[in-house]
């Protein structure tokens, strides 16, 4: 995704332009329904851990140390405590999944707000605005972290707020972006004409319009933000433990590694690529079939 | 506008960005949970002592007060005493600090090299199997985890197939320049991972656009040779863009440095100022802080002088 900021400098968020392709219908909704399906029996297995896991994911069994994946009764085997990796997984995806939407869609919701606000405020509160918005971009996003994690103490808060605190600025650019296409667009005119409020014309009538983009976005940054906060919690400052989580999970994979067993670390790793990647692919699907003038001007 | 006059302007702008920075920095130690004084001192010294120590320190003063005295410490004593170890902050930091400019140095150069060379090989073959393959690689690559990712190569290249050291900067029989360059390969790949990937993206697409256009067609059509073509033209065109794009990922190439030093057990500024995180030390933490920030702040100017100088079209302007 590329932004280009009040400078007019091009920025990037992870990931670049996309690439040139031309996609008939039937492949852009494979895709779609290739991200959609992943994302549905993820969200739903997560959220059914209580019932389906096999064992209880805290559950240390010194005899079952390091079974290998396909052993009767852990079918992904176990960690170095002897703990399940598959209930592991399950229960752990409920913590990275939580985290990374709740913090994404909190930052939406703040940089949309902050950006519509700009985009139809004069110029000295957007100049305001958006002046701060760029000084948050001054911090690389891991020393926002850091920063977070020595004022409120490692744990779930941490992650959130980094995520907020790193991926609103990029929402914010966006959507003023869109925002400012909009102005001086006749259904607006007609609005006000009719005596509508700032606020009114705002969140009635400008916001359904760049909805859409500002929805596609959200998906795509849901992708980046779960790697993110996996390695966070990887780093120490996420997610605490016992409570199983994938990034936290690849660390503790991480400790076992030098005696040659690479399975605890790379199972959550290899999930996390996978929901990521299919978060990615939503927004890409999303685009194409809900802003399909995009989709022709991209080059 | 000359050069110089832009790379003033940019100098004051930078100015309020300074302070920001500064204040938020300072707000760290303040609204850290818990006393780190108490903990430090609570079971050895009495109340009245620690209340001494406490004045020490200087934070029983007025917080504007305590603010301009920090700022003071940044510049004459070494950002101020850590309170775990008991020395100056940038004392204990320079050398972790030297150690994460290492790093980060060899991947600005990983960066730079792969991800030119994928994007060159992706955009010249458009639309052929190699472009594919490498958009392919670019888009899974940008969905993997640093940590992660430092993990697995470890497996490969260090445990299964030894070829390359596990972790450290350094053998434990000590070594010379060979020996850093063989702990740093796999650290520099892990950390600039991401950027490699996104500078692939915006060479190839720089790469495709120059391909596009007419001077590319008519040089073409005069026979010029691929190699003058690629290199001269293309190559100088798309040069601006590429360097910012490399200074604007350095942010990106810092976060993957503290992921990868912890992975790697490199002795950087990351793993000190995570540690002061847990202890509590914030003085380190700050101080860690503010030199991270600063050196963000230097590359993107000294980007932008880059770029200046590159792109002379701007200068008339």
């Amino acid at each position: 995704m590329v932004v280009q900021n009040a400078r007019g400098e091009s920025l990037t968020l992870v990931r670049g332009i996309r690439p040139r392709r031309r996609r008939s219908a039937t492949r852009v909704h494979g895709q779609l329904a290739l991200a959609i399906t992943i994302l549905v029996v993820v969200i739903l297995v997560t959220l059914l851990a209580p019932w389906i896991a096999p064992h209880d994911p805290l559950a240390a069994d010194g005899a079952l140390k390091y079974l290998p994946v396909g052993s009767p009764g852990h079918l992904l085997g176990t960690d170095e405590q002897g703990r399940d990796l598959l209930s592991r997984l399950l229960y752990g995806g409920r913590t990275s999944l939580l985290i990374a939407i709740a913090a994404v869609i909190a930052s939406t919701i703040l940089g949309s707000v902050l950006a519509l606000v700009a985009g139809f405020s004069n110029d000295n509160v957007a100049g305001v605005i958006m002046r701060a918005v760029d000084i948050l971009f001054a911090f690389p996003v891991i020393i926002a972290a850091v920063a977070m994690a020595a004022i409120l103490g490692p744990g779930t808060g941490v992650v959130i707020a980094a995520i907020v605190f790193s991926a609103t600025p990029y929402v914010a650019r966006i959507v003023f972006a869109e925002v400012k296409l909009q102005r001086g667009r006749d259904y607006v005119e007609a609005a006000v004409s009719l005596g509508a409020g700032f606020w009114s014309v705002l969140f009635r009538e400008v916001l359904p319009n760049v909805a859409a983009p500002i929805f596609i976005y959200a998906s795509g940054l849901v992708g980046i933000m779960i790697v993110f906060s996996s390695s966070l919690s990887a780093l120490g400052i996420g997610v605490q433990p016992p409570e199983p989580d994938w990034g936290r999970m690849i660390s503790e994979g991480a400790k076992v590694i030098i005696s040659g067993n690479i399975v605890p670390a790379l199972l959550p790793g290899l999930v996390v690529l996978v929901v990521a990647l299919a978060f990615n692919w939503l927004g890409d699907g999303l685009r194409d079939v809900l802003d399909p003038h995009r989709r022709r001007t991209r080059s | 506008m000359g050069t110089l006059t832009h790379i003033l302007k940019r100098l004051v702008n930078l100015v309020p960005v300074l302070l920001i920075v500064s204040v938020l920095t300072f707000a760290i130690g303040h609204l850290t949970q818990g006393d780190p004084i108490e903990a430090q001192y609570a079971r050895t010294h009495t109340p009245e002592q620690i209340e001494a120590i406490r004045a020490a320190y200087g934070l029983d003063l007025p917080l504007w007060e305590q603010y301009l005295r920090w700022l003071r410490s940044l510049f004459v004593e070494g950002g101020g005493l850590s309170i775990v170890q008991n020395q100056p902050v940038f004392a204990i930091l320079w050398p972790n600090f030297v150690n994460t400019l290492i790093l980060t140095g060899a991947g600005v150069v990983v960066c730079a090299v792969f991800g030119i060379l994928i994007g060159t090989l992706a955009g010249t073959g458009h639309g052929r199997l190699i472009d594919r393959a490498s958009m392919f690689i670019v888009q899974v690559g940008s969905n993997l985890s640093v940590y992660w990712f430092g993990l697995v190569l470890i497996w490969i290249f260090a445990l299964q197939l030894q070829w390359l050291p596990v972790s450290g900067m350094y053998s434990r029989r000590g070594g010379g320049f060979g020996d850093l360059l063989l702990h740093l390969i796999l650290p520099s790949i892990s950390a600039a991972l991401i950027s490699m990937l996104v500078l692939a993206r915006f060479t190839r697409i720089g790469i495709i656009q120059e391909r596009q256009s007419d001077h590319f067609r008519t040089f073409r059509s005069q026979g010029l040779g691929s190699v003058r073509l690629y290199g001269r033209h293309v190559g100088r065109n798309i040069l601006p863009p590429v360097v910012n794009i490399i200074g604007l990922e350095i942010g990106t190439l810092i976060t993957g440095v503290v992921f990868v030093e912890s992975v790697f057990n490199w002795p950087g500024i990351g793993t000190q100022v995570l540690n002061a995180v847990n202890g509590k030390d914030y003085p380190l933490i700050q101080g860690g802080v503010v030199l991270v920030a600063l050196c963000y702040l230097v590359v993107n100017l000294g980007t932008d002088v880059v770029v200046d100088i590159l792109n002379p079209r701007l200068k008339r302007t």
